[in-house]
């Protein structure tokens, strides 16, 4: 084998999945030395995925597809070698924790592939110990892995990898489940394997500004699954911040920030990759214009309470889940419930949309007390999105889907001819771009458009308030964007917003108000920029501070504009 | 309820006294097999009913049990039998037994001590069929036994491992149709009421309940061919479900006891 | 063995895991159903066909009801260790029972009515395993029709719960990469 081989190669790969039409990727090349960590970038739908199973040859091997080009994993083609064989050269770990577990403890777990290869058992429990180690969980090997936490199956699915003892190891979203915590510690652990220099990494990751400090080379991948950029990570991601920003591919959020402040006319040598370098470079800017304070995103001009909860206590299984929380959500205000895993948030909104009856008398939602009130009342008040949009669906058909809320109410009160059915659900299709599917099957749709139709479902009674249990779980910053812009559009046309989402900068960008909830409690509520700057109730909570706010912090020589916590609030113009 | 949901779950409190559950699950399954075929075959009373005591006297000499369970083998598997035996009675054809004495008259419905005797001997075969089968049902756990097929009976180690695989899929599913019934409800159900209305419903859980179970299956499907599952025709085996001499000691005494039971029961008239 | 993908055999065993969870559910209603009306147990033991029924009707491949029938088994087994000869027992010979008849048609032809048809005679031969099981030999011969008629009438009934199931999955797409077509015979020769 010659000495120049990379460990991996990729030359011109293209993949087109049985029953699609186009190839994605569609002509993409780089080579990964060992030591080296690459990135690869690319809008929704751009082909990052399948590039991944490529990689270790489940496509075309597992997957029905074709493949033209190549891919040589030191020096192997994948073609012409079965996965199982692949498997020693290649390591992969996937976005879904619980779907990589297939044992009953967290040791049998890391020893199931070292046994498939028919290692002697020493070996294996060598190898396992060493992997279990290198990821903080040998202490925990008699555990069952159910009762890790989401970072820690996450952890887990890296030490499998490693005990794969291979020179490439492949991450595709391996944080997109994840809270934050779980994404610090998923990202601790990737930092010493970076750092060991012991592997070729391809990382598959939307959440830039945890990734970002180790990544050396960043591939950006266009709308068409083509190579759009190559190059060393502040090149490519500071060089053609524009073009990536204008294919639709999320950037750090300093970067964004950067742009922003350009666009505004604000002078900087070169575009930031982190909050740090931020903060340091309007720290060297002489004079920047004054910010006034946070201005609250509130459009309650009425003054009206839309859900009013008074020590609220749920006590499930002789567990005390939420403790005695009380708090006013004003008509119109688009609230976002913040806290660690475990703190209680999906639990409070459930409650206070009466998806899980509350006790009599403690939750409001205008006249209606969801504990004595059956599903139709409660559903022309309040509409409920789940996390798992197919949870929900009932029909076979998109149109029914929508018109089921309307059909059910019409049993009860007799009101809604089909026609007027019709036209409600028409209005619905159009608002949501979903006309061209009306008679598609709810489950045949894109993630991104079952979402928009969950919450269509919710919306068509009527309901004046809308609950989302954390509507952009697993899902990359792009489409988490979108789901939020359409929040965002109902919020202005007066719908009180009502959701639970781990990422505290979409948080910034969107919610009027914040609840932070910690072991059941409320600790605090209040204006959303004033709770995003509060690195000490946000540390209390079991938080960090957003990306942004941790940056203006740190812009000591502007005291207007240390509590800023929205990039929509840098000026886009100066005055 | 939650630990029997999970088959991996520890069982506590086996101490080395049960030795039951030290057995290979096959030896436990072979032993009383011959045995249950048999009683399918049997009409009396008496064999039936001698099994059903041997069965209970070893679960309770060699098996964990909890005071629940033990109440659950002595009394309540014994009334289970006193109300089979009556029900069997009842369809029991009357002119076959007719000129037996009669119990009692219902206007004109008669219960003949034969139609008991013959319910009795149904239900005793069912109950000694029942208790035969907890010897190994209480003993032993389905990964232990998944590895017994694929070690002793050589069943191909994909699909036992793949079992194992789904055991982990239960806890999920029960989630899962946690999530499904709430959504559900909050978006008001349709049909009205009735058993077809429900069955209605019950399919609407059930479809994205297996979707959602497939394309899951899917991805640790892929997961688990990205670490080499299926790489050779064997695997290493850290846990080894040994058959051993006192397996083989066990099969013996079982079938030597049963045959004992066998022409014991033959004796009684 | 070594031809049938991972993807495959877990597919299976999703199903077999709902399959074996309608078991036990099944199994609890039907203790109480034979103590009160015993001639009535044949009423549910069309449950044993839904998991190779769904499987089949959706993936139309060779084996499918014998590794769905054996993971409900495996699965309803460990839930109710107490039965676990009754459900694997079940499951297997039930899913192998299943295969019969599409193996004849060397597995290229998977129309509803073979669906039917195999329920029916597979639990006419279950229920003669049963009918010896419980000597219904002494029943009143009205009793044995009803009891009879059920372990027909049964089977057919969870086939076509099965098959509207697997038709419904089939709308969602999931199972695309792994479906075979309804009928694959060659085509007879035209003259």
């Amino acid at each position: 084998m010659p000495k120049t081989d990379p460990a991996l190669r990729l030359s011109d790969l293209r993949v087109r999945y049985d029953e699609r039409t186009e190839n994605r990727p569609n002509g993409v090349s780089f080579d990964v030395a060992r030591g080296e960590v690459v990135l690869v970038l690319g809008p929704s739908g751009c082909g990052k995925s399948t590039l991944a199973l490529a990689l270790n040859g489940l496509v075309p091997h597992a997957l029905a597809a074709t493949m033209t080009g190549f891919v040589t994993v030191n020096g192997i083609r994948t073609t012409d070698a079965p996965v199982s064989r692949l498997s020693q050269e290649v390591a992969m770990v996937f976005q879904d924790p619980d779907a990589q577990i297939v044992t009953g403890t967290v040791l049998d777990e890391v020893c199931f592939g070292p046994e498939n290869l028919l290692l002697p058992v020493a070996e294996v429990l060598e190898r396992s110990e060493h992997a279990l180690r290198a990821v903080g969980l040998w202490e925990r090997r008699l555990d069952n892995p159910d009762v890790l936490s989401g970072g820690g199956k996450q952890r887990l699915a890296i030490a499998c990898a490693l005990a794969m003892d291979t020179p490439i190891l492949v991450l595709d979203e391996p944080t997109a489940n994840l809270d934050p915590v779980g994404i610090r510690d998923v990202y601790a652990v990737l930092g010493d394997i970076a750092a060991a220099g012991t592997h070729a990494v391809v990382l598959i990751e939307h959440n830039l500004d945890a990734a970002i400090d180790l990544v050396d080379r960043v591939v950006v991948l266009d709308g068409d699954g083509a190579l759009a950029v190559s190059g060393p990570t502040r090149e490519v991601l500071a060089g053609s911040a524009e073009e990536l920003a204008a294919l639709g591919v999320w950037l750090p959020v300093a970067t964004l920030a950067g742009l922003r402040l350009r666009r505004g006319g604000i002078e900087l040598d070169s575009l930031p990759l982190t909050p740090d370098e931020l903060a340091n470079m309007l720290n060297g800017i002489r004079s920047l214009p004054v910010r006034p304070a946070n201005t609250p995103k509130s459009s309650n001009a009425t003054g009206d309470v839309a859900v009013a909860v008074r020590n609220l206590t749920v006590t499930r299984a002789k567990t005390r889940i939420l403790h005695d929380v009380s708090l006013e959500i004003g008509a119109g205000d688009f609230v976002t419930v913040i806290g660690a895993n475990g703190a209680g948030k999906t639990t409070l909104v459930q409650a206070l949309a009466g998806v899980v009856a509350p006790p009599r008398g403690t939750v409001r939602i205008g006249d209606l007390d969801p504990a004595t009130s059956d599903a139709r009342a409660l559903a022309e008040h309040v509409g409920f999105v789940f996390q798992n949009p197919e949870h929900q669906f009932l029909e076979n058909t998109v149109f029914d889907e929508l018109a089921h809320g309307l059909r059910v109410r019409r049993r009860s009160t007799p009101g809604l001819s089909d026609a007027e059915i019709e036209v409600r659900v028409a209005v619905m299709l159009e608002r949501f771009g979903l006309e061209r599917l009306r008679d598609a099957h709810p489950f045949l749709l894109s993630g991104g458009q079952k979402r928009r139709l969950s919450v269509g479902t919710a919306l068509i009674t009527g309901a004046p308030v809308l609950v989302l249990d954390e509507p952009t779980f697993g899902q990359d910053r792009e489409r988490a964007n979108e789901l939020l812009a359409l929040l965002s559009g109902l919020h202005r046309s007066g719908t009180t917003v009502i959701t639970v989402t781990h990422d505290l900068q979409l948080v910034a960008e969107y919610a009027s108000h914040v609840a932070v909830m910690h072991d059941g409690r409320l600790l605090a509520f209040g204006a959303a920029g004033d709770i995003l700057g509060d690195q000490e109730l946000l540390e209390r909570a079991g938080l960090s501070l957003p990306p942004l706010a941790r940056a203006m912090r740190g812009v000591t020589s502007h005291p207007s504009w240390s509590t800023l916590t929205r990039i929509a609030d840098l000026p886009e113009s100066i005055e | 309820m939650s630990g029997a949901l999970d088959p991996y779950s520890a069982r506590p409190g086996v101490t080395a006294r049960h030795f039951l559950h030290w057995l290979n699950p096959l030896a436990k399954i072979a032993g009383p097999l011959p045995f249950m075929v048999y009683l399918l075959f049997v009409r009396d009373i008496a064999t039936p009913l001698a099994f059903l005591c041997f069965a209970l006297l070893l679960i309770t000499a060699g098996a964990r049990l909890t005071p629940r369970m033990a109440m659950a083998l002595w009394l309540g598997l014994p009334a289970v039998v006193a109300v089979l035996s009556v029900s069997f009675a009842l369809w029991t054809d009357a002119t076959r037994v007719d000129d037996t004495l009669l119990l009692f008259q219902i206007g004109e419905y008669r219960f003949y001590l034969g139609a008991w005797l013959i319910g009795l001997a149904t239900a005793c075969r069912l109950g000694a069929l029942l208790a035969l089968a907890l010897i190994s049902g209480l003993t032993m756990t389905g990964p232990d036994l998944v590895r017994a097929l694929v070690q002793q009976l050589h069943v191909p180690y994909r699909i036992g491992y793949t079992a194992l695989a789904a055991y982990r899929f239960v806890p999920r599913f029960r989630h899962e149709l946690g999530g499904i019934r709430q959504a559900h409800r909050v978006r008001g159900v349709s049909g009205g009421r009735g058993p077809i209305a429900g069955l209605r419903r019950y399919l609407g859980y059930v479809v994205p309940l297996l979707v959602g179970a497939i394309r899951h299956a899917e991805r640790v499907a892929l997961a688990m061919d990205s670490r080499a599952f299926g790489a050779h025709q064997f695997r290493t085996e850290r846990y080894l479900v040994p058959f051993r001499v006192r397996d083989g000691v066990f099969i013996a005494s079982f079938w030597s006891v049963g045959a004992a039971l066998i022409v014991a029961a033959a004796q009684v008239p | 063995m070594r031809n049938v993908s991972t993807r495959l055999l877990l597919t299976c065993a999703a199903i077999g895991v709902a399959g074996g969870l309608v078991f036990v559910v099944s199994g609890y209603l039907n203790g109480v159903m034979s103590a009160a009306v015993p001639i009535l147990y044949g009423s549910l033991v069309g449950v044993y066909f839904l998991p190779g029924v769904v499987s089949q009707s959706l993936l139309r491949r060779g084996g499918v009801a014998l590794l769905t029938g054996l993971f409900a088994g495996l699965i309803a087994a460990a839930f109710s260790p107490q039965w676990f000869l009754r459900y694997f027992g079940a499951g297997l010979a039930i899913g192998l029972l299943q295969e019969v008849p599409f193996l004849i048609g060397r597995y290229r032809y998977w129309r509803g009515w073979v669906f039917y048809l195999a329920a029916a005679i597979a639990g006419l031969i279950f229920g003669a395993g049963v009918f010896v099981a419980i000597g219904a030999e002494k029943f009143e011969p009205l009793a044995n029709i009803v009891y009879f008629g059920l372990f027909v009438v049964s089977p057919m009934i969870f086939t076509w719960l099965g098959r509207i199931l697997a038709a419904r999955i089939d709308k969602t797409g999931v199972a695309r990469g792994l479906q075979r077509e309804v009928d694959r015979r060659a085509p007879l020769p035209t003259s």
